[in-house]
């Protein structure tokens, strides 16, 4: 008795085994997209995927050099079944763990992004390490086209520069599906996202021609913030604009900005550090906001002749001058965001549900209409640390 | 069905045992009293085998006293039994006054026979034992009773250095194949007059000398006991190596972990005996077991104690790190590049991709070939004379490796898992557990194959079951991880400082906890003066 | 004696902990974030409150039920035929929580990890373990969970510090936004789920060896557990946000996921899934041990190892067919579990323990009259 039983053990353990391995996915059987483009075509989705080909980028075999990514798209009536399609072209199916980049075309932007992003939140491959941005200009898929030097993948290199310019430079922003998610759901806050354009020709940027000089003719480069209300994109900022954003989301950890000194010429001064405080309070059933932004800031370049750098009255006057700069540029942008765009993309809605939570019930229905009209009031304390190597520019003894 | 019944049944069943009885009630078989008789039947009894000697010769030049002596030509000094029996009772001449009349048998012994270890002798069965084992016999005409007299001289390896566990630090003697050299080398670690030493023979053929020591007042009295009933239930024709009791005594058959410590070092055995383990000695191997073992003296080394707390420490958490890379590596390659290839980053995933584009076989498959390759090696090295050996290790890891990766048969990265995995398996101190490790790998590998990550969860949890499950001598075999010790964590992953191991491991003894009463050194002040 | 092998008090107590952390740590943010949403913390704490006080109920146990285990006191409480019904029934709620807790390991397997795998399968090998694991008895179990512990330990602390970065406290804000109201409700979830699972130890009790010590190896237990909840729901509102933790369906999965230290500390999510792996192999086992060990009882059966196979192909077939899809689990988990658990967690106990004070006093009585 004691036999059979292990036999019958046995038996069913081998089926376990032999029956096959179902989700299993050899290496090269992935064609592993890491830029993912999706554009609107009348009623239909269209998915492009930008996919790497291995043996390119890391092959000890030689070979004749060919490019080291290829571009798939397919149309579908949903993401799902477009992305799916691809397969009638690709050899294999499509994998999106790694992906980097998710480029959304403008028109469907224009329509709404909140169709799409449905499918990228529930497939269990993808993850939230990747960066949405919207093609500017241009369809998504041709931003996926071009090839880019130093970064053989061009989907990295719109990965990594994004990343870098919101940390160097801070006009752009990085916005992961988590965050989009959010802020489409809140109420208080409205989402943005870094606009990527096509500086140049799309046929000459997908070809080697394109790396093998030493201007590359076509470029992709990032322009500033898309301005969405609730899901519809409606315009864009400048790039001052958008830093205006990343400084009240305290997404800055670096950048530089000029100010003008007394004679007229301009001061460099290089920010390593920004923080922003935003208070929320009612007076009378009125909501009002309050911004507190700290700036810490190094002299980085100075064409003025006449500024002793080595008094401490005249870093006052810089800071006094940074502070007007930048309060006046604070007050401008969120007018022109308030009146023009009437979406509240800094999250001024959420602050009042944090610090008033019972006056937000009321208000959150109706907030962007409120926000429009929404009291702000902009304080800046700007400090000026370092000077860099020297003191005082040399240019001042240059007669 | 009922074949595959059959069948099985024939395979497990067992064959009716032979002779119960185990050695030692075999009938006794009393000496006659005529030496003429004896002389015939021992002769008989070992059908005149050639090695063996008969000198029959007079006691004493007056007396007529007769006596032979027999013994085995190569087992038995034969210069000293030339020198002290032949010498002494030949040429001598007693003087009978000291005795009563007629009472040869202890004028010999009290007066007579110059030589140190005697015991009388009266039943042919343990005569012919000790005859066969180098001890001399005499027998005397006119008593059904002779002397046993100790004088056993044979060749032997002598002490030499140990060739598996060698050390930098440390002492290199070795055990030989001797019984008594090797009780010798371990009294020589320990002069405590509690070391006690019991001798029984097993093996109804060999009649194999097993000792067992310990040291009285450490040990735990039931391991002793427990010790005794299981040898004593051995009935077997023959003990060639320790590795026969140690399948005969152990707790658990259906394991792959060893479950009994064997070493080859006298001072291992030393500390072994101090912590309150018991020694098992088998006359003809250098191999000595100690029992009760639990997991982690697998993991340690004479070494560890030799050279500094802190370098032991490391070293020890490397070998734990070790072992979890020999027994995983190849499975958690195969689960991730098959199953879990999120896991990898971009590039690393970019890499692999490239490298495996024109292999053909799903990577499981290759990790199987590669790790039977690697096996195929190791086994061939062990075979080989040494001076071939070092040749074929270099080609068939570089040669034919590379040679493999640039046909295209396997990937690189392969390659260098299975590398890592091999390399890992030797930091492994204990030869058993290496093989334990290497034979379950394989299961793992499978079910990385079917199951991914999961699959391996899923091996990791049943090994562990395991572990949890096995004792050694009633000891728990996880112990002190589980049933977790604080005290005697100090020698499991950590080597503590000498002055801090101030207590015995406690599973293995409650009795006599503390070592050593020391206290951490102190700086000296400022030893010179001005 | 059914069961040969003996507890510790450290065992019984990591045990404990094991299975409070059980398939909570994977399906509480969600249900209770629901309700509570930023204030679930709360909720959990409220629990933990709740939790303990049961704990300390069931460790009353002994007092009055020396030596038994709940299966034997039942019948010793309630007679016969009373007795053997409410046997089955308890008997029922191990079954159906082993059954759950398997739905839910493939479940999350075939989410996560193994996408496309049918379920027996994976059921199968994860149920060969648990029956090896209930075959050793009860005191490898409590070894092997002390193996494991540090290990489980640790990650946990690696995987919670590594996430630090990205907690934003905003996220917790507003406090009690909405009230007490809901967060109650948040917190009736959770101590239903996670802290009234430990009545399945009132099987285990009798083993083990230091009886004086039980209540305290598990209001330990209880408080680990409930701590190492509390943190990861904590960290799941201050990494994800309300509105994300309710949405996804394990959330702490998507915040291993998010880890990213260094530039090389990333993708480390298949450690939290080893992790839950061990306690839902924990929790899985200590109810189909209980369910065994109490059939064996109510049998009178003097060996149990021989229901285990059987038993186990049977939750095999079970886990497919228990719930026909995903969001009628998670209904039946939401609406009506709460009740089920509190019923056999709370009530039953409750009632026990009365019915043996109710008899002491009565005795006493007896005795005082004579």
């Amino acid at each position: 008795m004691k036999r059979r039983a292990l036999l019958l053990c046995v038996v069913i353990l081998i089926q376990l085994f032999v029956t096959g391995c179902w989700s299993r996915r050899e290496l090269n059987d992935l064609a592993i997209a890491v830029g993912i483009g999706i554009d609107k075509i009348g009623d239909q989705y269209q998915v492009s995927a930008q996919v790497v080909l291995p043996s390119q980028i890391a092959g000890s075999k030689g070979g004749s050099p060919q490019s080291p990514v290829n571009l798939y798209k397919a149309t579908g009536n949903t993401v799902y079944e477009a992305l799916r399609k691809i397969t009638t072209l690709s050899p294999r199916k499509i994998y999106i763990s790694h992906l980097r980049i998710l480029v959304l075309g403008e028109d469907l932007a224009k329509e709404g992004i909140s169709s799409v992003l449905d499918f990228m939140s529930r497939d269990t491959d993808t993850r939230n390490d990747y960066f949405i941005v919207v093609a500017k200009d241009t369809k998504a898929e041709d931003t996926l086209k071009i090839l880019t030097s130093l970064e053989k993948i061009p989907a990295v290199r719109l990965f990594s520069s994004l990343e870098t310019s919101e940390k160097q430079w801070a006009p752009t922003s990085t916005v992961t599906l988590g965050t989009l998610i959010t802020e489409l759901v809140s109420k208080g806050k409205n989402p943005v996202l870094t606009g990527v354009v096509i500086n140049g020709n799309v046929d000459v940027g997908q070809t080697q021609k394109n790396v093998e000089t030493v201007d590359s003719p076509t470029e992709l480069k990032y322009s500033g913030l898309a301005v969405f209300k609730e899901d519809k994109l409606i315009g864009w900022l400048n790039p001052e604009e958008s830093k205006v954003y990343n400084y009240l989301t305290n997404k800055v950890k670096s950048t530089v900005f000029y100010i003008q000194c007394p004679e007229g010429k301009k001061v460099s001064l290089d920010v390593f550090e920004a923080h922003s405080k935003i208070k929320g309070s009612m007076h009378n059933d009125n909501p009002e906001i309050s911004i507190e932004q700290h700036i810490e800031s190094d002299i980085g370049e100075v064409q003025c002749r006449n500024l002793d750098l080595t008094n401490p009255k005249t870093i006052t006057e810089l800071e006094q001058i940074a502070n007007h700069k930048v309060v006046h540029l604070f007050e401008t942008t969120i007018k022109k965001v308030q009146q023009e765009f009437k979406s509240d993309i800094f999250g001024f809605g959420e602050v009042i549900h944090r610090s008033n939570p019972q006056a937000w019930k009321k208000l959150k229905d109706n907030w962007d209409q409120t926000f429009v009209n929404l009291p702000v009031s902009v304080k800046t304390d700007i400090k000026i640390r370092q000077l860099g190597k020297v003191t005082n520019s040399f240019l001042e003894e240059m007669k | 069905m009922g074949f595959l019944n059959r069948t099985i049944t024939k395979i497990f069943k067992n064959p009716t045992l032979g002779h119960p009885n185990p050695t030692r009630e075999l009938p006794k078989e009393p000496l006659k009293e005529n030496l003429q008789d004896n002389i015939e039947h021992i002769k008989k009894t070992l059908g005149n085998s050639t090695d063996l000697v008969v000198r029959d010769f007079f006691i004493g030049s007056k007396h007529k006293i007769k006596a032979a002596i027999f013994y085995t030509d190569g087992l038995a000094d034969s210069k000293a039994i030339q020198d002290f029996i032949l010498e002494s009772l030949v040429l001598e001449i007693p003087d009978l006054s000291l005795v009563p009349e007629n009472d040869n048998y202890s004028l010999l012994k009290n007066h007579m026979l110059t030589v140190g270890d005697i015991k009388d002798a009266t039943e042919f069965h343990s005569l012919l034992t000790s005859l066969l084992s180098g001890d001399v016999i005499l027998l005397l005409d006119g008593y059904a009773k002779g002397f046993t007299i100790g004088m056993r001289g044979w060749k032997d390896r002598g002490v030499s250095e140990s060739a598996t566990e060698t050390v930098i630090r440390g002492p290199k003697e070795a055990f030989t194949e001797s019984l008594r050299t090797n009780t010798a080398l371990i009294r020589r670690k320990i002069k405590d007059p509690n070391l006690w030493l019991e001798t029984q023979q097993i093996g109804r053929i060999t009649q194999t000398d097993v000792s067992i020591m310990y040291i009285k007042g450490i040990v735990d009295d039931g391991i002793v006991q427990e010790v005794h009933t299981r040898l004593d239930r051995i009935d077997i024709d023959g003990i060639l190596e320790s590795g026969y009791i140690e399948e005969l005594i152990e707790d658990e058959t259906y394991t792959p972990f060893p479950t009994i410590h064997h070493t080859e070092r006298p001072d291992v055995i030393a500390a072994a005996l101090m912590e309150g383990k018991v020694a098992i000695l088998v006359d003809g191997t250098p191999i000595v077991m100690t029992v009760p073992t639990t997991f982690v003296s697998f993991m340690q080394t004479a070494e560890d104690y030799y050279q500094r707390a802190d370098v032991g420490t490391l070293v020890r958490m490397l070998r734990y790190f070790c072992i979890f890379i020999s027994l995983l590596a190849p499975s958690l390659y195969v689960a991730i590049t098959t199953f879990h290839q999120e896991m990898l980053p971009t590039t690393l995933l970019i890499s692999l991709a490239a490298q495996r584009e024109g292999v053909p076989l799903p990577a499981f498959i290759e990790a199987l070939l590669m790790e039977l390759a690697f096996e195929i090696l190791r086994e061939a090295s062990v075979r080989m004379p040494q001076t071939i050996a070092q040749s074929v290790s270099i080609v068939g890891t570089l040669v034919i490796g590379t040679a493999a990766v640039d046909a295209g048969i396997v990937s690189a990265a392969m390659l260098i898992v299975v590398a890592v995995t091999a390399i890992s398996s030797f930091v492994l101190p204990a030869f058993d557990l290496a093989l334990t490790v290497r034979m379950l790998r394989f299961p793992m590998m499978f079910l990385a194959a079917s199951f991914g990550l999961f699959g391996i969860i899923i091996g990791v949890i049943a090994i562990v079951l395991h572990m949890c499950s096995l004792r050694s001598f009633g000891v728990p075999y996880m112990s002190p991880f589980a049933p977790f010790n604080l005290a005697d964590q100090k020698d499991t992953f950590f080597r503590m400082p000498r002055w801090a191991m101030f207590t015995r491991p406690k599973l293995i003894n409650q009795k006599n906890m503390v070592r050593v009463k020391s206290t951490p050194p102190e700086k000296p002040g400022d030893l010179t003066e001005e | 004696m059914l069961e040969k092998g003996k507890l510790s008090t450290r065992q019984l107590t990591i045990l404990v902990m094991l299975l409070t952390i059980g398939d909570s740590i994977l399906v509480i943010p969600p249900s209770t974030t629901h309700y509570a949403r930023q204030n679930a913390w709360i909720s959990t704490l409220i629990g933990m409150v709740i939790g303990l006080l049961a704990i300390y109920m069931y460790s009353r146990f002994i007092k009055l039920y020396p030596k038994l285990t709940l299966i034997e006191a039942i019948q010793k409480a309630f007679g016969k035929w009373l007795g053997t019904v409410l046997s089955l029934m308890t008997l029922m709620f191990f079954l159906i929580v082993t059954v759950g807790s398997m739905r839910e390991v493939s479940d999350f397997v075939i989410a996560e990890m193994l996408p496309g795998t049918p379920i027996p399968p994976i059921l199968t090998l994860f149920i060969l373990i648990v029956i090896m694991a209930t075959r050793l008895g009860i005191e490898v179990l409590g070894r092997t969970g002390e193996i494991f512990t540090p290990m489980i330990i640790i990650l946990f602390l690696i995987l919670t510090v590594a996430i630090v970065p990205q907690m934003d406290i905003v996220r917790i804000l507003p406090i009690l936004e909405d009230g007490i109201k809901p967060v109650l409700r948040g917190s009736i979830s959770i101590t239903a789920y996670t802290f009234l699972e430990p009545v399945v130890f009132l099987m285990v009790l009798p083993y083990v060896s230091q009886q004086q010590k039980i209540t305290k190896g598990l209001l330990l237990g209880c408080l680990l557990g409930g701590t190492i909840i509390f943190l990861t729901l904590t960290v799941s509102i201050l990494v994800l946000g309300p509105d994300l933790t309710t949405r996804d369906i394990y959330p702490s999965y998507n915040i291993a996921r998010r880890i990213s230290i260094g530039g090389f500390f990333e993708r480390v999510e298949a450690l939290i899934a080893l992790q839950w792996m061990l306690t839902l192999f924990i929790k899985v086992t200590l109810f189909f041990y209980a369910f065994i060990l109490g059939l064996s009882q109510l049998l009178k059966l003097k060996e149990y190892r021989v229901l285990t196979l059987p038993t186990g192909l049977i939750l095999v077939s079970l886990a497919p067919i228990i719930a026909p899809n995903f969001t009628y689990y998670n209904t039946v988990f939401d609406n009506y579990w709460v009740y089920y658990v509190i019923t056999f967690g709370l009530v039953l106990p409750l009632v026990l323990l009365g019915v043996a004070m109710f008899r002491r006093a009565l005795s006493k009585d007896l005795k005082s009259q004579n």
